[in-house]
């Protein structure tokens, strides 16, 4: 490589890849002739070759008002094929219905419950969080990610339940065949009793119902279905023959705990059903609905203790510090809120939760007196109701939900009542106080309890209650940090806050504090006392693309070449501009690209000096 | 296109596809200009447009307005996928000539403002095919296709702030391998 193409062009990324672009005007004259129209074709001769009969026929007739032969011709080419090919099926699978059905009369289906996070995989392949009442279609696929719960509800009865860790294809909602497909976890079936086909499928299974509740299970170790209520008949590899699971029965086909349970009709005892939390909710969920409460099946062998929650409902999004708990459940039943024991009086109860900022899990437990337990689990949310008025200058602190002493508290709040009873068990606090410097924030924090071994994510965001994912931030994975300098001088007003890492995902969150960004301003350069600055520095062109200069006075540092369509390119560049930064003082000439595109360029030089001084050439005019 | 215009078309599409003719002479422009700026091969730019518009076209009844995905982000990141895909089955694919001693801007080919693909075009599509994927979408959308970063938070399902975090960290990884792909040529962090 010579030397000049060692040259060191100094432009930008981001420059370089605007000028590089090709305009959206000038791509046609790279295309090839026709070839717009040509693919235009194709999509037209492709959506005939998709569409049914019916369809096509229309296509036809669109075809030729278009007064286009050749389309119509390969449209009945296609027409002819696809009735042959309709005519064969018929003949083949004379009682065999489509799967797919009148798409028109599909069953409707929507998320009528969701505990959790609950999402639906996007045609990209990307997850997207679905609220409650989210309208379903065949097709969806959707997971309850991590804890959580969601219920899906046809418009035709049905439901079907997920548990934690859980993944659901919406297979066919065609009304007289139903299918589901279980990718991973647990799926409660509550089917009504219809004339229709109602199947949940995993991995080459089918669970057949036609008005029952049973348990599909999809988990590494354990594969199988349990049935509550009526007769399930599964089908589908390995077995060889269709196998009907009555109530009160599971069937295994991988089962790690017990070897001996695979591939056997086995009865499903009390104990069992008690022990799994997602069996005792669908129970209770059950009951609750007059469309299924009549057919309980063995479900009503479950004994446990009511557990009602009147307040607050879940997913409820709040900004306060604390949150009642009410409900009631059964005399003699104890009461735990987040493991603590709580009084109740005549079954009722009511307690005071303190609330993080972000998500909170809050865990009630009744058990009643043969340690039978019913457990619920309230999700809320806060987010802050007050911006925290901090003066830069000076270090606050703030602490939310901290058992720790309680340090200065700068901030206006209103006050809240107290807790009066046991308080949250302690699931520890990070506290954060973050404070100004001259060209950054520089964050501090205390942990209380919390296990940080898996580092922090310090967040910052110019929305209120940053969050991970979602908001800037940058991951520390040493839990023994307890500050960090963020560099920031823009002087806009941030919200910052950090984080318990936990994998993936947040877990504490510390209080929230808004704070202004510096403003860098440049220190004032001194006047150099004993400093020659050149006189000037002068520019040619030698006709080409190679520019010259020569300067008198004291030699610069370095020089920065400078060039653009715009007259008087400048340092910092303006849009457009572009430069060469040159530390070889020796080497008094350049090469320039018109990076621009080719045409006439203003060119300037600027040499630099110690201290900040620097000084421009005379601009002059190429043709590059 | 207006998008509630935009939104009937696609609508009536999927009962009958020359309704589809609006909408794909209006994109058809920018993904094929999408495609040759990632490609910089204007055959291999007509085969992935081709490819993407009979994709989307085939799966058009999926394409519901609730997923919250504008038709056009759908046909942006349809392309996107299918341009990975061809870097992944055919690694070896290589846009720039290996001789070192071949001038390495020079774009008096296109004085004419002839339909050339220019040495530079070339350099930066061998850069970007070495990026991420999510820093390939990111430059992409922000520099071939001049999306805003609202827009491109709405393509990428993610946040402005994130978008402009990820454009920073994008540059800056295509900054250090255009450097070192081409070291005659050094670019700078001056922003």
């Amino acid at each position: 490589m010579t030397e000049k193409n060692k040259q060191k062009y100094n432009i930008t990324a981001e420059k370089l890849l605007k000028s590089a672009r090709i305009e959206e005007k000038d791509c046609m004259e790279f295309m090839s002739g026709g070839f717009e129209d040509s693919l235009l074709n194709k999509i037209h001769i492709q959506s005939i070759n998709l569409n049914t009969e019916a369809s096509i026929l229309r296509k036809i007739v669109c075809l030729y008002k278009n007064k286009n032969f050749l389309y119509g011709t390969i449209a009945i080419s296609f027409m002819f094929f696809f009735l042959l090919l309709a005519v064969s099926i018929l003949l083949l699978l004379p009682n065999k219905e489509s799967p797919k059905g009148n798409l028109d009369n599909n069953t409707t289906a929507s998320l009528e419950y969701v505990e959790g996070e609950v999402e639906r995989k996007q045609l990209d392949g990307a997850w997207l969080k679905l609220d409650e009442q989210s309208t379903l279609a065949e097709g969806d696929t959707l997971r309850v990610n991590g804890k959580g719960k969601a219920v899906v509800r046809l418009g035709e009865g049905s439901s079907l339940r997920l548990g934690d860790d859980t993944e659901l294809e919406i297979t066919s909602l065609n009304p007289h065949d139903l299918i589901f497909t279980n990718n991973t976890g647990e799926i409660y079936s509550r089917v009504i009793k219809l004339d229709r086909s109602f199947q949940v499928k995993s991995n080459d299974i089918s669970y057949i119902s036609l008005g029952t509740a049973y348990l599909t299970i999809n988990r590494v170790g354990k594969k199988g279905v349990e049935v509550y209520d009526n007769v399930v008949n599964i089908s589908g590899k390995p077995l060889n023959s269709e196998v009907s699971v009555d109530q009160g029965n599971k069937y295994y086909f991988e089962n790690n705990d017990d070897q001996t349970a695979i591939g056997i009709i086995d009865p499903i005892s009390s104990e069992e059903m008690l022990k799994n939390n997602f069996v005792v909710w669908n129970k209770q969920e059950d009951e609750q609905n007059p469309n299924y409460n009549k057919n309980m099946g063995v479900l009503v062998n479950i004994s446990v203790p009511t557990l009602t929650i009147s307040s607050p409902s879940n997913n409820t999004i709040t900004n306060e510090d604390n949150i009642v708990i009410k409900g009631s459940t059964d005399i003699n039943t104890k009461i735990y809120i987040n493991n603590n024991e709580i009084a109740t009086k005549n079954g009722y109860f009511e307690f005071s939760v303190t609330l993080h900022d972000g998500n909170n899990i809050i865990l009630v437990e009744a058990v009643s007196d043969q340690n039978h337990k019913t457990i619920k689990n309230i999700y809320v949310t806060k987010s802050p109701k007050i911006t925290d008025v901090i003066n830069p200058t000076i270090k606050s602190r703030i602490i939310m939900s901290s058992p720790s002493p309680t340090p200065s508290i700068t901030k206006k709040v209103t006050p809240t009542p107290k807790p009066t009873s046991t308080p949250i068990p302690n699931l520890g606090t990070l506290t954060l106080v973050v404070t100004k410097s001259s060209d950054g924030l520089n964050f501090e924090w205390s942990v209380y309890g919390a296990n940080v071994s898996k580092g922090y994510k310090v967040l910052l965001d110019s929305k209120p209650s940053p969050v991970y994912p979602g908001s800037n931030f940058i991951y520390l994975d040493d839990g023994d940090l307890r500050s960090y300098k963020w560099l920031v001088s823009d002087g806009k007003v941030y919200y910052a806050r950090i984080c318990q890492y936990i994998g993936n995902k947040c877990g504490i969150y510390s209080n929230t504090v808004t704070i202004t960004a510096p403003i860098l301003t440049p220190t004032p350069t001194p006047l150099p006392t004993a400093t020659v600055v050149p006189s000037s520095i002068t520019l040619n062109y030698d006709g080409f693309t190679n520019v010259k200069w020569s300067f008198n006075g004291e030699k610069p540092n370095s020089f920065k070449v400078l060039w653009s369509k715009n007259p008087n390119p400048e340092d910092p560049y303006r849009l457009g501009d572009y430069g060469v930064y040159i530390t070889d003082t020796d080497l008094l000439s350049a090469n320039l690209s018109p990076l621009s595109g080719v045409g006439v360029y203003y060119v300037r030089i600027i040499g630099f000096y110690h201290d900040g001084i620097s000084i421009y050439s005379n601009s002059i005019v190429v043709d590059l | 296109m207006d998008f509630e215009k935009e939104l009937q078309l696609i609508e009536k599409s999927k009962e009958d596809i020359h309704y589809f003719d609006e909408v794909y002479r209006y994109y058809f422009p920018k993904i094929f200009g999408y495609c040759l700026n990632r490609l910089a091969n204007k055959e291999l730019a007509e085969d992935i447009t081709s490819e993407v518009f009979l994709k989307v076209t085939r799966d058009l009844s999926k394409y519901k307005l609730q997923e919250n995905i504008r038709f056009g982000s759908w046909l942006y990141r349809v392309a996107h996928n299918l341009i990975i895909d061809f870097y992944r089955k055919n690694k070896k694919y290589h846009y720039v000539s290996s001789n070192e001693d071949d001038e390495i801007i020079d774009e008096k080919t296109n004085t004419e403002k002839q339909a050339y693909i220019t040495e530079s075009q070339k350099m930066i599509a061998e850069v970007m095919k070495k990026l991420k994927p999510r820093y390939q979408e990111v430059i992409s959308l922000k520099y071939f296709m001049e999306r805003d970063n609202e827009e491109i938070a709405e393509i990428l399902g993610m946040t402005k702030s994130n978008v402009a975090l990820l454009t920073h960290r994008a540059l800056k990884s295509f900054r250090d391998k255009y450097n070192k792909n081409f070291p005659g040529i050094e670019i700078f962090d001056m922003t």
